[in-house]
């Protein structure tokens, strides 16, 4: 049983995130297992699997926010799986994941600029769209859309705690697209004036619904019953077998309802960072696969698991 | 789009023929464009009987040049009428049985060479170029995509080895005959399924009396099933209160308890129906659906509200591969003369007299088609398993 | 349904022509049909004068080939009638068609059956009587559509079944129709308009059907009854007010209460109270009568009802001391001050109120003719002066808001003219508020207006677009309702059977048609009148009614040449003879009820609302009045 001793794959998914900003989750997650069996080298099937299995679990436990990079761990898992199955060919299989390491990151940016491609259909003249969070997905279609030469208007959300709104206010003005920010508790005040919302996505659970930032949720409520449209833009391999509730079901960093602190001003607002949208409250997901209801999730990965 | 493009494509092996067929694509795109021919199920029949002739016709010199002269043809035929959806969905699926047919002869060559796990994997590269992504291969998932190896650009590399020029005329041939006679037996399939749907003395509505399929399901589910039902058909004032007429005469006649109601009253209507069943002109990969009477969104959107089912009936032809991103863009509009045929030409009134309607899909409760009854969130799969991703879009280039 | 029909057939109509399942093709095939064979005839009596054979020898050949005919036409004639029969019979086990879903409610046959019935007896006294029998009202408008008999042996039928034989009627046609005045003879011109004859309200068809049906609704009959004992004590201007509103020629709720209330003022000028009693218990009771045969029109709008009662009450208070004169000036001057109070300053405070919503360069959508909302966007646009753009959403079969849009079309306003069909359109287009005029609001909140309202309030709260509602407290009504279906107003569903663009109003004042129509009846009428005589002998008849015959073919055919669109149009509708089939009903229901939820505001003279208010305005009003 070869250990993670001289080898820290947390450390490695890290650093890849930290080295590459353009990088996603489930990407690092994947080349971090892909250093590691290029580092350990395994030699037979059974050991290959093992090794994958205690790195993606050591990977989970270490990192709060799990859900994304458990995509990531799932679908290479997977993939290994199928290739020693089907083809009983181990080395090749090893060769080929240990030489393009580079390509899954490649691709992974190429999937976003398919969506962008994809769903700049979404997006037409004179538009005001919601965004909530901080989405590398999201922000490449805008950017696409806007290089289209689209005139659309955006309204960004504060996205507290984490405050990415700020970030995604300061990238759309420098893109040159009109953009407001406003708090996350007005936007109910402004729903009615909003013609579709975009969101990005952490993890697609199996029902179709989206596990992402927190505060996600009350949007979704809020234009589903306005009657707005609600979209998710996300790349195909956030796809993740979970089938939560509730946010309840969502592997937490935080306790959702912690009583007993009383402690600094700070800690008391900083609540979990994601929440659970059920998919009745999605118009649809627009992915690298072509626009999907939230029920061709579900046949995406039941293909994948299930042969 | 020019008729001049096309001779340019067409090999001179034999001009006879070639301008003979032009003459006839001339016609019938003529024909659309001037809104002459209508109903989608005589569209597709005819579009299918050109494109049979014009395969006849063509010369090509290898499959390619097929695939990109049907494409070119259809791009023809759809930009002469947006929104007869016919000729495209049938022309889109001719093209998939193709590529299909192509695919399976390439996959037997490979094996033939060789059979070896490299080209298994060889294979699959191919499959994610050549096919649609979510169709291709059972085994591999789309989501896979990511971790593939590195393709190789496989356009160029394919040349028909097993089999020749005359067996994919010969396919394609026989794809037009079959698909034909699907259309033309579609309403036995949807009658078997839609009778069961249906109880005793239930009272239906229908809003698109222009629909064959649904008259024909409505008789045959008197006279052979022996039910005994209501119907209340609207009158789609101005443009289909003809059709609802003759149909609710059709109807009566046939001894079919029969009620034409104003379209105003169909809220009021509502609370006593038990079933709303509807025809569709075409049906949209989100499971929407373009009818061609105008006021079916107001009612199907009343039976919503009333949490009365409703069911849509649609031979399997009438599936687009297209996403309804802008509706306005397939609805069609008609002149005011219909509305208002006499106005003060002082004080004109600008006036909306809409001639088909867009149902989204969330007021639809199922799809009967001739192969199965479907929610609308499967008519994706549906779609997917006839068309090709890469002929969604037939005036774009071959990626 | 007895054999003399044969007789009345003009003996050019070729009977056994027609199979007796004919009864669903159009009757204008019919028509030609027989048009076709007398030019034959004529062309080929033409040629046998050329040939040389006398005038004598061909009509004795003509008789002798009429006799054979009239032989074999009374054989297929009884086919044709065991047929006919049967089918009469079919008819007469629905009596009058009614879908099961309305059954509950009074058709409009029933109600111009009874209107006519009384217009008859109104008009022509001498000639009404109620006979051992039952009812007995000599058909005074036969000699209008008495002609009809020409064309279809069914009528025929039915003048049969009156025991007065049809000469009769037709002679006494003449003089009768002298006494013809407004309610009959418009009540006869709707019926003309129907081709179709078994239960349309035609004059001649639907009396003998009235008293067919005698047996099954008694309290049809007996109303009428009621109302010929009484007949003498209806005024005039109240008759002709019925016959406006039965024709649809005053629509609405408020403008039906107004016109209710000027003649209720002229009732009372012209009233005198009986010795031996008192203005304030007779007047009252007068009153009754004139609202009984008010109520025949169509039932009372709401609006009428809550005047009504507000008036019994006045009278009521009237001190019993009062000079009858005083009090009937003073009543006249509450009528008036009623109807200021109640509508038009109302309307007023209803504008002023509703202003405040409007914002400028909005977008509004209403529904069909509201009098208040016209009112109240031309007051928006001209006066203050905002931007506004109005789409008018109309419906089948009464175009309600044609007049409308053409109003603020004509005072500049931007409007879009669509109907209902093209609501989902209507509301893509940056809809800010949808505004709806009401018949009535019940006291449980819902809406009772114009068939589609609740559609488009529906259509717009899933929308998330405003509705508001502008109603006069005078519309607020006791009632409670649940649903559209059980109680409600059903409309003539021949007003469906034109697939026109012309409100049944509109056709119906078309006097043009009218008069064609009734010349030619008339034309028809003199004719068949010959053709009967024919059979005794008189040549020279025979001969004339060739001529007639040509002349009215030519008169056709130039006719049809001419194109008159609007009478083709008539006669060439799909549904022409909807009524012979038994499974086939048209439902014209004239209003829906709109629950509460859709609703956001109503305003009213007392300001803006919810809809769950209503029942503490009518607490407040009812302490008021």
């Amino acid at each position: 049983m070869p250990t993670t001793d001289d080898f820290d794959i947390t450390e490695t998914y890290l650093k890849f995130l930290e080295e590459d900003s353009e990088m996603t989750m489930p990407i690092a997650a994947i080349e971090a297992l892909v250093t590691l069996v290029r580092v350990k080298n395994p030699t037979t099937a059974a050991e290959v699997i093992n090794l994958i299995k205690s790195g993606a679990e050591v990977l989970v436990k270490s990192i709060p926010n799990s859900v994304s990079l458990r995509a990531g761990c799932d679908i290479f898992m997977r993939f290994v799986l199928r290739n020693l199955h089907l083809y009983g060919d181990w080395e090749s299989t090893k060769q080929h994941l240990i030489e393009n390491g580079q390509l899954f990151v490649s691709r992974a940016k190429l999937s976003r600029e398919k969506i962008a491609e994809i769903g700049i259909d979404f997006v037409s003249d004179d538009d005001i769209i919601l965004v909530h969070g901080y989405s590398r997905a999201v922000a490449s279609l805008l950017t696409h859309a806007a290089n289209r030469f689209i005139r659309f208007r955006c309204i960004v959300t504060e996205a507290r705690p984490t405050s990415q709104g700020k970030q995604f206010y300061e990238f759309l003005q420098e893109k040159g697209i009109p953009v407001t920010l406003i708090v996350d508790s007005a936007v109910g005040l402004i729903i009615d004036k909003v013609n579709k919302v975009f969101v990005g996505a952490e993890g697609v659970a199996e029902s179709g619904g989206i596990i992402n930032r927190v505060g996600t949720y009350s949007v979704s409520v809020l234009a589903h019953n306005a009657k707005k449209p609600f979209y998710v833009v996300t790349e195909s391999h956030k796809f993740v077998r979970m089938f939560p509730l509730a946010a309840d079901d969502l592997p937490m960093d935080r306790k959702i309802l912690d009583f007993s602190r009383i402690d600094s001003e700070a800690s008391l607002l900083s609540g979990p960072t994601i929440d659970y949208t059920a998919q009745e409250y999605i118009t649809a997901l627009i992915t690298d696969l072509g626009v999907l209801t939230p029920s061709a999730v579900s046949e995406e990965l039941i293909k994948m698991w299930y042969d | 789009m020019s008729s001049q493009s096309m001779p340019s494509l067409v090999h001179n092996n034999n001009p006879h023929a070639v301008t003979e067929i032009e003459v006839s694509i001339d016609s019938f795109i003529a024909k659309l464009k001037r809104r002459q021919i209508s109903g989608s199920y005589i569209i597709a029949l005819e579009t299918l009987q050109l494109l049979k002739r014009f395969i006849s016709a063509v010369r090509w010199s290898n499959v390619n040049e097929l695939i990109a002269q049907i494409r070119e043809l259809g791009n023809r035929l759809e930009k002469a009428n947006p929104t007869a959806f016919g000729c495209g969905n049938v022309i889109k699926r001719i093209l998939a049985v193709l590529r299909d047919e192509i695919e399976e002869d390439m996959r037997e060559s490979i094996n033939a060479g060789s059979s070896t796990s490299a080209s298994a994997a060889n294979l699959n590269d191919r499959n994610s170029t050549i096919g649609n992504a979510t169709q291709a291969e059972p085994l591999i998932a789309s989501m896979f995509n990511l971790l593939q190896k590195p393709e190789q650009n496989s356009q160029d590399f394919y040349e028909s080895k097993s089999k020749t020029k005359t067996d994919f005329r010969q396919v394609v041939i026989q794809a037009i005959k079959d698909l034909i006679d699907e259309i033309k037996n579609i309403d036995d399939g949807i009658q078997q399924i839609a009778i069961d749907l249906i109880h005793d003395h239930e009272i239906l509505l229908t809003p698109t009396p222009e629909s064959k399929t649904v008259l024909k399901f409505l008789i045959r589910a008197r006279e052979r099933a022996n039910r005994t039902f209501t119907v209340l058909v609207t009158e789609g004032f101005p443009n289909n209160t003809q059709n609802a007429h003759d149909f609710a005469k059709k109807l009566a006649q046939h001894d079919i308890e029969t009620i034409i109601i104003p379209d105003s009253a169909v809220f009021a209507l509502m609370s006593r129906v038990g079933k709303v069943i509807i025809g569709t002109k075409t049906v949209f990969i989100n499971g929407g659906s373009i009818v061609s009477s105008a006021g079916v969104s107001s009612v199907c959107e009343c039976a919503r509200e009333f949490k009365t089912p409703v069911f849509a009936v649609a031979g399997l032809y009438k599936l687009s591969p297209l996403y309804p991103f802008n509706v306005e863009k397939f609805v069609e509009f008609g002149g005011s003369q219909h509305i208002l045929p006499r106005m003060d030409p002082r004080n004109r009134l600008d006036t909306i007299n809409k001639i088909t309607d867009y149902v989204p899909p969330e007021n639809i409760d199922i799809y009967i088609t001739n192969i199965g009854g479907f929610a609308p969130s499967f008519i994706y799969r549906i779609a997917w398993d006839n068309y090709k991703q890469i002929d969604v879009h037939l005036d774009g280039k071959q990626k | 349904m007895s054999e003399p029909v044969v007789e009345i057939k003009p003996s050019g109509e070729n009977a056994p022509q027609v199979p007796a399942d004919s009864n669903e093709k159009k009757l204008t095939n019919k028509e030609l049909k027989e048009l076709k064979k007398q030019e034959k005839a004529a062309k080929r009596s033409a040629k046998k004068q050329a040939s040389g054979i006398s005038v004598e020898q061909q009509q004795a050949q003509a008789q002798a080939k009429r006799d054979k005919k009239q032989h074999q036409r009374e054989k297929q004639q009884q086919e044709l009638q065991k047929k006919e029969q049967q089918q009469q019979k079919l008819l007469n086990n629905k009596n009058v068609k009614k879908t099961s879903l309305f059954s509950h409610l009074e058709t409009t046959e029933e109600r111009r059956a009874t209107l006519l019935a009384i217009g008859s007896a109104l008009n022509s006294p001498r000639a009404a009587r109620i006979t051992a029998a039952g009812l007995m009202v000599p058909v005074v408008a036969s000699a209008l559509s008495g002609a009809k008999v020409y064309t279809t042996s069914n009528l025929g039928n039915n003048i049969q079944a009156i025991s007065e034989s049809s000469n009769q009627a037709n002679e006494g046609a003449d003089t009768t129709l002298g006494n013809n005045v407004d309610l009959a003879k418009s009540l006869a011109s709707i019926s003309l308009e129907n081709n179709e004859v078994s239960v349309v309200p035609g004059v001649s068809s639907i009396i003998p059907h009235a008293l067919k049906k005698s047996l099954d609704t008694p309290e049809l009959i007996s109303n009428i009854k009621e109302l010929l004992i009484n007949k003498d004590f209806i005024h005039p201007v109240i008759s002709s007010l019925t016959f406006n509103l039965a024709i649809y020629k005053i629509v609405g709720s408020i403008p039906r209460c107004i016109a209710m209330l000027e003649a209720f003022q002229i009732v009372i000028q012209d009233y005198k109270t009986p010795k031996g009693t008192t203005l304030s218990r007779n007047l009252t009771n007068y009153l009754s009568h004139q609202i009984d045969l008010l109520k025949r029109a169509r039932p009372l709008s709401v609006t009428m009802g809550n005047a009504i009662r507000w008036l019994k009450q006045e009278i009521s208070h009237i001190d019993p001391s009062t000079p009858d004169n005083e009090a009937k000036l003073d009543l006249c001057e509450k009528i008036g001050l009623f109807a200021k109070e109640k509508i038009e300053l109302a309307d007023q405070l209803i504008i002023e109120n509703a202003s405040n919503q409007i914002e400028d360069r909005s977008t509004i959508v209403t529904f069909g003719s509201s009098k208040v909302l016209t009112e109240l966007i031309l007051h928006n646009a001209k006066v203050l002066k905002k931007d506004l753009e109005i789409i008018v959403v109309d419906s089948r079969p009464l175009f309600e808001g044609k007049k409308m849009a053409a109003i603020l079309r004509e005072n500049g306003v931007k409007v879009i003219y669509t109907l209902i069909t093209s609501l989902d359109t209507v509301f893509n287009m940056g809809v800010d508020y949808v505004f709806l005029g009401a018949h009535s609001i019940l006291s449980n909140g819902f809406l009772y207006s114009r068939a589609g309202t609740a559609m488009i309030a529906m259509s717009a709260k899933r929308r998330n677009i405003p509705v508001l509602v502008c109603c006069e407290s005078l519309k607020f009504s006791q009632r409670v309702q649940l649903d559209s279906v059980t109680y409600n107003e059903l409309a003539d569903p021949n007003d469906l059977v034109p697939i026109d663009y012309e409100s049944p109003m509109e056709r119906r004042s078309n006097k043009g048609i009218l008069l064609k129509q009734f010349v030619k009846e008339r034309h028809e009428n003199t004719v068949r009148i010959a053709k009967e005589n024919a059979p005794k002998g008189n040549k020279q008849q025979q001969q004339q009614q060739q001529k007639n015959k040509n002349a009215k073919d030519r008169h056709n055919k130039s006719d049809e040449a001419n194109g008159k669109e609007v009478d083709a149009e008539q006669s060439e509708n799909v549904l022409d003879d909807w009524q012979k089939l038994s499974s086939l009903n048209i439902v014209n229901i004239l209003y829906d009820l709109t629950p509460p939820e859709y609703i956001k505001k109503v305003i009213t003279e007392f300001g803006a609302l919810p809809p769950s208010s209503v029942p503490v305005i009518l607490r407040e009003y009812k302490g008021s009045a």
